[in-house]
């Protein structure tokens, strides 16, 4: 198994609302992409989406755990939901990890991904986000983006990764 | 801060050092951003309505059972802890 570092971006000083890779090498197995990120919003996290091949709206089944250190939740919805971001109610310099993995990319049908987010907030709340979130598209893979809640900003020192797996 | 919010956009069929593009939102999709938000936010809300539901539920039955003599244990053996 060999594992390719596609690209690594890191947000600059004026913030983004999205991370979006385009064009993506179609010579992978599976596809996997780490984000670090950090929301303007007041909030301690805020929710985050993930969309592939330019899909939105409801066409992502998603089943979730989602616990925050006292409680658990369990459930599925139709939008895309990529988890939590540590937002800027959290403990400054806190950022949200999040990784997604999708195997057989390539392939036509309905794509499955595995994501896995975990925020925390001054050694004191954590949050673990896990998540089943299906789609299903006409061709292969070829896009991925990363956004925040609306008026949301991703600040400064935010960053993805892309690989593949082959 | 930027005043109108941006987007980055990776494109992996360029040359390394030529791929990442800051682009500035059209009103079309600062617009569509808030669509889906509200959407969402939306499903979620109905999601929350019908788990918080599910629960009353479960303890109305549990409520039930130890009016009738059961003790709380045995009700919880009996619904689930």
């Amino acid at each position: 198994m060999t594992m390719t570092l596609i690209e690594t971006i890191t947000v600059g000083s004026g913030g983004a609302t999205s991370i979006e890779f385009t064009s993506i090498p179609q010579d992978g197995v599976e596809l996997y992409a780490e984000f670090s990120t950090r929301s303007n919003n007041s909030a301690l996290v805020k929710n985050i989406r993930i969309y592939f091949n330019g899909q939105t709206g409801g066409t992502y089944p998603t089943c979730y755990i989602d616990g925050n250190g006292s409680s658990t939740q369990f459930s599925n919805t139709g939008y895309s939901f990529g988890g939590r971001t540590n937002s800027a109610g959290s403990t400054a310099g806190t950022f949200t990890s999040t990784g997604i993995r999708m195997p057989n990319y390539t392939s036509t049908g309905t794509h499955l991904s595995l994501i896995e987010s975990v925020a925390e907030n001054a050694a004191a709340e954590c949050y673990l986000f896990l998540a089943a979130q299906g789609l299903t598209t006409s061709g292969a893979i070829t896009s991925m983006k990363f956004e925040t809640s609306s008026a949301d900003t991703l600040l400064e020192h935010s960053s993805a990764s892309l690989y593949t797996i082959s | 801060m930027s005043e109108i919010p941006v987007k980055i956009v990776v494109d992996l069929s360029k040359p390394k050092g030529q791929r990442e593009s800051i682009i500035p939102l059209t009103k079309a999709e600062i617009g569509e951003r808030e669509v889906l938000a509200t959407e969402a936010e939306a499903q979620r809300l109905v999601d929350e309505q019908a788990k918080a539901d599910a629960e009353a539920a479960r303890q109305s039955g549990l409520d039930k059972l130890i009016a009738l003599g059961l003790t709380e244990a045995e009700a919880l053996a009996l619904v689930g802890a």
